[in-house]
């Protein structure tokens, strides 16, 4: 009985399966076509070459949105420190972290005037009311100090203000002694003739400390060249204790010391770029109206200068060094400027600025082996060892 | 017949395979992504604050240039007609009403209105509302302002040509608003334009933020209080907080108070409670493409259900992480200015 319920269980069972066999079949060939179909586009997906961060400039994410409008930078320590439109921005590389504090809010964008300018301690920037100065502190960016130029002698007019960052770089400047320095139209109770004059400030702030105070040091007035009006000045710079400018009166380039002195030093063109290589101290005349760039050469522990006249006009909007090289830029372009002081001839070469051709490049600076270029349109970095690719 | 059912079956998933591959593979959608359109110029050219659509062009208002794309083809150059005789200020947005454009100076001292019909001949900033600047109101006094007090629009203009701003007057304790009679009297240099005041119930520490305009209405936000301003001059307390924004859909007026969206269909007299426990604190801003409601923040879109307000994320993938600052739509393109760069997509694939 029981072999009969077996044979007559195979029978049943076999002619089930050969009932749906080809179902079967059918089923299992179509759940082939089925993987197969879907595993077709995993092999034959092209690759999207991936963009080397080696060669190229890298956007940086994490400054984005309205923090992406960059004016100036600084490096201190693990801290690469940016100056914003309306925003300071901390890239610390020792946490690898990015921070950012707003510091100018209603009607006080930072680069409106002239570029705002930072030393690894404090920042500062004229304030839209046309008659003050703030100055801040890199570590708490938030603490800052309004100081009222206007009201710090009664002879001064009003801060001289010479245009916006499209034309101008910074025209105040903090020196190594941490002194501020601020032109300011001045008028004299004698007569209403307006002098060229700067205001000379004391700050007083220190790493680690939130305490931050600027003070009313002197007026400096140059009555050595009676300049007068009109006071453009393209750029004033701080190099070590000293103060570097030129006036559009007479295209006269004076040095200030920390003890309110000018010096006269050369006359050329009014856009000059001062950078310290090798101790010795370098003027890049950068032509306005298509005038031959001027490169002048300090003589080291001396007042006296060298000048060049070369045979190119290239219109640059700033000058920095990497290692020790002198790197030149306007708009999204990078140059490097070599002088060879024997012929006398300089050469220029053109640097890798993919990624960057549309910016605005407002400063660049080496930081944590990269290289970080603040453009308004963003921040942007490739490896230090990749910098000198050219194009 | 069932083999041959079975084998058109078969052909059947041969070309479904097929296709997938085609789609998925050969051609990946390119156009969900937001294109970048050219911009003739560099730098601070690239700093957009605001769009509308005029004359079949989009006019945009960029930080130190007044652009504009011809809409003939996606493919446009968008190229400045006039250059601005200094940056306009960030923290402020040049406002685009009913034909009328409305920029202002650095330092809040210079406000210009232009038409949109002429703005090729916008030139330098020509009016000044400084110490030195005397208003003549319509009674014939003779009245001295500081400087504009505007946080966020700078100004709006009604459908009757009215203007509305508002400044800081020398002597007052109170937000000073100033309604111009005609706009068009606002862009003569040497004349003075006609105009009334209306004091509002609040200090000068607090600062007008939005100004906008629906019809003959206005709604004025300061950094605290809502109002409606009628033509009469009149106003009244509509919110007693700030308006985030003022916006449009389908014939209703809406005002954004983040937790709460409010409805009109009066012009402002009356609000209805509309959208509830919204939880949306920012800012954002609210405008109707097509049929879709959308508002955007930061570099972020979000399509709202008009019904209670939820909002769903729109794909900004290509838009580079830059902030939105205007959205315009042209029938079958969505235009976005940002603080970098101009961003155009097709209408079809705004939600994919």
């Amino acid at each position: 009985m029981l072999q009969q319920i077996i044979l007559f269980s195979l029978v049943y069972n076999f002619r089930l399966f050969m009932k749906y066999f080809f179902k079967l079949l059918f089923i299992l060939t179509i759940t082939s076509i089925f993987t197969a179909c879907k595993k077709d586009p995993a092999i034959v997906t092209p690759k999207l070459m991936p963009i080397s961060a080696d060669t190229t400039w890298v956007l940086d994410s994490s400054v984005n949105l309205d923090r992406k409008i960059l004016l100036n930078s600084c490096v201190f320590e693990s801290k690469l420190y940016l100056l914003g439109d309306d925003y300071f921005i901390t890239i610390d590389s020792s946490t690898h972290t990015t921070s950012s504090t707003l510091i100018a809010s209603n009607g006080q964008n930072l680069g409106v005037y002239s570029q705002p300018v930072i030393t690894p301690l404090v920042y500062a920037y004229l304030s839209t009311d046309d008659s003050s100065v703030v100055v801040g502190l890199n570590e708490h960016p938030n603490i800052s100090v309004s100081v009222n130029v206007i009201n710090s002698d009664t002879n001064i007019y009003t801060i001289a203000v010479s245009g916006d960052l499209n034309e101008a770089g910074p025209i105040i400047a903090i020196n190594n002694l941490n002194q501020l320095l601020v032109p300011v139209e001045l008028t004299t109770k004698s007569d209403s003739v307006m002098y060229l004059a700067f205001a000379l400030y004391d700050i007083t702030a220190n790493t680690g400390s939130t305490s931050l105070s600027v003070s009313f040091n002197r007026i400096i007035v140059n009555r050595m060249d009676s300049v007068q009006m009109p006071l453009q000045i393209y750029r004033i710079q701080a190099v070590g204790d000293d103060f570097y400018f030129t006036s559009s009166d007479n295209f006269v380039t004076y040095k200030i010391d920390p003890l309110g002195n000018f010096t006269k030093i050369f006359e050329g063109n009014e856009n000059i770029f001062f950078l310290s290589i090798n101790d010795t101290l370098n003027g890049i005349g950068a032509p306005l109206y298509g005038d031959p760039l001027k490169w002048y050469i300090n003589n080291p522990g001396t007042n006296l200068w060298t000048g060049y006249s070369i045979n190119a006009s290239p219109s640059l909007t700033g000058c920095t060094t990497i290692q020790n090289k002198i790197i030149a830029y306007s708009l999204g372009q990078i140059w490097e400027f070599s002088f060879n002081k024997s012929t006398p001839e300089v050469t220029i070469k053109e640097l890798d600025n993919s990624n960057i051709s549309d910016t605005y490049i407002t400063s660049i600076i080496t930081f944590d082996n990269r290289v970080y270029v603040t453009t308004i349109n963003g921040l942007y970095s490739k490896p230090l060892s990749k910098f000198f690719k050219y194009k | 017949m069932k083999v041959i059912i079975k084998l058109l079956i078969l052909t059947l998933f041969f070309a479904s395979c097929k296709k997938d591959k085609v789609t998925t593979v050969a051609q990946p959608n390119m156009d969900s992504t937001w294109k970048e359109a050219v911009i003739d110029g560099l730098g601070w050219d690239r700093i957009l604050l605001n769009n509308a659509i005029v004359n079949n062009q989009l006019l945009i208002l960029g930080v130190s240039d007044l652009i504009v794309l011809p809409i003939t083809a996606m493919e446009s150059k968008a190229y400045p007609i006039q250059s601005l005789s200094e940056q306009l200020p960030l923290w402020c947005k040049p406002t685009i009403n009913n034909d009328v454009i409305t920029i202002i100076s650095l330092d809040s001292k210079y406000m210009q209105v232009i038409k949109t019909a002429s703005i090729n001949q916008v030139g330098y900033f020509n009016y000044f509302l400084g110490s030195n600047f005397k208003f003549v109101t319509t009674t014939g006094d003779t009245v001295e302002y500081s400087r504009f007090n505007v946080g966020y629009d700078i100004a709006a203009v009604n459908t009757d040509n009215m203007l509305i701003t508002s400044a800081i007057k020398k002597g007052s304790p109170n937000i000073t608003l100033l309604y111009i009679n005609d706009s068009a009297s606002f862009m003569n240099p040497y004349g003075n334009p006609v105009y009334k005041e209306i004091s509002l119930p609040e200090n000068n520490s607090h600062i007008v933020k939005r100004m906008e305009s629906f019809n003959k209405n206005f709604f004025v936000s300061t950094d605290s209080v809502s109002y409606l301003i009628r033509e009469d001059c009149s106003y009244k307390v509509i919110f007693q907080e700030p308006v985030s924004d003022y916006f449009t859909f389908n014939g209703t007026t809406y005002a954004d108070l983040g937790n709460q969206v409010y409805g009109t269909t009066d012009d402002g007299e009356n609000w209805t409670l509309t959208g509830n426990n919204l939880h949306y604190s920012a800012f954002r801003q609210f405008t109707q493409v097509d049929s879709l409601l959308i508002f955007y923040k930061d570099d972020s879109l979000f399509k709202v259900n008009p019904a209670n307000f939820s909002h769903k994320a729109i794909s900004n993938t290509g838009l580079k992480t830059n902030k939105i600052t205007s959205l315009s739509y042209y029938p079958g393109i969505v235009f976005i200015t940002t603080l970098d760069g101009l961003f155009v997509k097709e209408m079809n694939y705004l939600l994919k």
